[in-house]
């Protein structure tokens, strides 16, 4: 019994002691800032980026380890300010919270703002026959998309394809797709699920037709090589329809 | 009472899953005529357009090891070849299965089965005042599917029983449902067959159907079924548990045709009433092809 009132004792002070800790990290207020960009190796990003932490600008530059790194003018608590960031043809997390971390032996703070990324693509939809096409489309976000303060994803929008002005849909993050649907003259509904990555693997331009439509109904049947024949046969009629692709 | 019973009938076929794949190479072939441009009246039963009509034939060809056949083990090795031919019109579905077994001596299988099927589809909306289209939500939509086969006797070379042809019959419900708090697929089946003269054994199963996994632009795909029930023969056996796992792998394309897939399946089984035999494995590796595929005009 008093050999477990001893253990308590010390569990409680062990407690104390790292929420102390903890508590004077995260009060800690520092001028030096980090940024660690995550998930857009593949772009290539300035050498010097200005970030927005709370309502000041600061220059960041890269560093030998990969993060870029600036100095504030005015010192601040970390975990109370958030960094937003706009980079051309990269899409960013907005207003990421920022954490403490000490450096020099315990001497100093920084703080780290970690920013998932990702580049930028872009679709263009031609229309090769004279035919009027009718085409909707809209952005697939999923649920852990980067969602970006400023470069919303395109919105949904149906229009009537004509071969003489090719539709561009606005970039998307390399993570999302975009969902085109057609309809047939027969009211026959088909759509598309069109990602940078398998278009990648398709070459520079791209029939629609060689892309596998997926069901536009939600039912008791799913995925099956029933369906797949059909929509396969149904995707013949938009052979007149190319996509072709670029990363701005 | 009778919206009681019918939800629980709905509730009872709302897990997820697609029936009709008694046989571990027969795929699901449910297609909601809302896919070929059918519209459905308010009151779900009626369609107001009739979409394209589908016509498809595909064969399949391969082996199995340890074919159960019915629900019962056999622990025999066999090669198969299968034809379907499906016809999709209005809100209804025809099809016609052919299968032929190349079986071991001494084994007591069937050389020969034949399969008429008719399914005739539905789709209630959420508001019954609209009519349904492939955009419009649904509260409830699937099929119910009626089955008949005649096979060989499995039991025609021994004193058991004399008769050439074996017959079965069966309803299948496939429903999608959905409420404020849950969306949700799944099936349900009654069979009958012969077993002796003036007997039948029926069987119960209810279909889940896990989601289609797909890797390397769906050329690759992962597919496992899960079937649960009971047979009755002298008195029901519930328990009864079976899994087809499949991965299906594409052949590449040769004049624009793809040459088929290659499909391999694992089906282990739990059976409560043999007391020697309880779980089996049976697995098969075979080939699919769409051999025909046309998509007709509207009428």
């Amino acid at each position: 019994m008093l050999q477990r009132g001893s253990k308590l004792r010390n569990w409680c002070r062990s407690a104390f002691f790292l929420s102390f800790v903890s508590a004077s990290a995260g009060a800690q207020v520092c001028d030096l800032v980090r940024v660690e960009f995550n998930g857009c190796a593949g772009a290539s990003l300035p050498a010097a980026i200005d970030v927005n932490v709370g309502d000041e600008t600061i220059t960041v530059r890269k560093q030998p380890d990969g993060a870029w790194e600036g100095r504030a003018l005015n010192s601040f608590r970390p975990s109370q300010q958030t960094l937003s960031v706009d980079l051309p043809n990269v899409r960013t997390t907005c207003h990421v919270g920022g954490s403490p971390q000490t450096i020099a032996g315990g001497a100093s703070c920084r703080a780290v703002f970690s920013v998932r990324c990702e580049s930028l693509w872009s679709l263009h939809v031609t229309n090769t026959l004279r035919k009027k096409t009718p085409l909707s489309y809209r952005c697939e976000t999923e649920a852990n998309a980067i969602r970006a303060c400023d470069d919303a994803p395109p919105t949904a929008a149906t229009i009537a394809l004509v071969p003489e002005t090719p539709l561009t849909i606005p970039p998307v993050g390399v993570s999302q797709g975009v969902v085109l649907g057609l309809t047939a003259a027969d009211g026959t509904a088909i759509e598309y699920i069109v990602k940078e990555k398998t278009l990648r693997k398709l070459g520079k331009t791209v029939k629609l037709s060689a892309l596998p439509p997926r069901p536009a109904v939600q039912s008791a049947g799913g995925s099956n090589p029933f369906l797949s024949a059909l929509k396969t046969q149904q995707a013949l009629a938009f052979e007149h329809i190319v996509l072709t692709w670029d990363m701005p | 009472m009778r919206r009681l019973a019918i939800a629980a009938v709905l509730l009872l076929c709302s897990a997820a899953g697609r029936a009709q794949e008694f046989e571990i190479f027969d795929p699901n072939d449910f297609i909601d005529p809302r896919e070929r441009g059918a519209v459905f009246a308010p009151t779900g039963m009626r369609i107001l357009a009739p979409g394209n009509p589908f016509s498809i034939v595909r064969v399949y060809g391969g082996q199995v090891s340890n074919y159960q056949w019915r629900d019962t083990p056999t622990g025999a090795d066999l090669t198969f070849a299968h034809v379907v031919w499906n016809r999709y019109r209005d809100n209804r579905q025809f099809n016609l299965k052919l299968t032929t077994y190349n079986v071991e001596a001494g084994a007591h299988l069937p050389w020969y089965r034949g399969t008429i099927q008719f399914a005739r589809y539905f789709a209630i909306p959420t508001n019954r005042a609209l009519s349904v289209g492939a955009g419009d939500p649904v509260r409830a939509a699937g099929r119910i599917l009626f089955t008949g086969s005649l096979e060989q006797n499995p039991l025609r070379e021994t004193n058991v029983r004399s008769r050439v042809v074996d017959h079965e019959f069966g309803i299948e419900l496939d429903a999608y449902l959905r409420t404020t708090r849950f969306t949700t697929t799944g099936s349900v089946v009654w069979t009958r067959r012969v077993v002796d003269d003036g007997r039948y054994a029926d069987r119960l199963v209810y279909f889940y159907r896990g989601p289609e996994i797909s890797k390397f632009d769906n050329r690759l795909r992962f597919a496992a079924n899960l079937a649960c029930g009971g047979e009755h023969t002298d008195r029901w056996r519930w328990g009864a548990t079976r899994l087809i796992a499949t991965t299906s792998i594409d052949l590449p394309t040769a004049g624009g045709r793809r040459l088929g897939t290659v499909n391999l399946a694992w089906g282990p089984s739990y059976l409560p009433g043999s007391a020697t035999h309880r779980t089996q494995r049976e697995l098969a590796i075979y080939v699919d092809r769409t051999v025909m595929a046309h998509l007709g005009a509207l009428p």
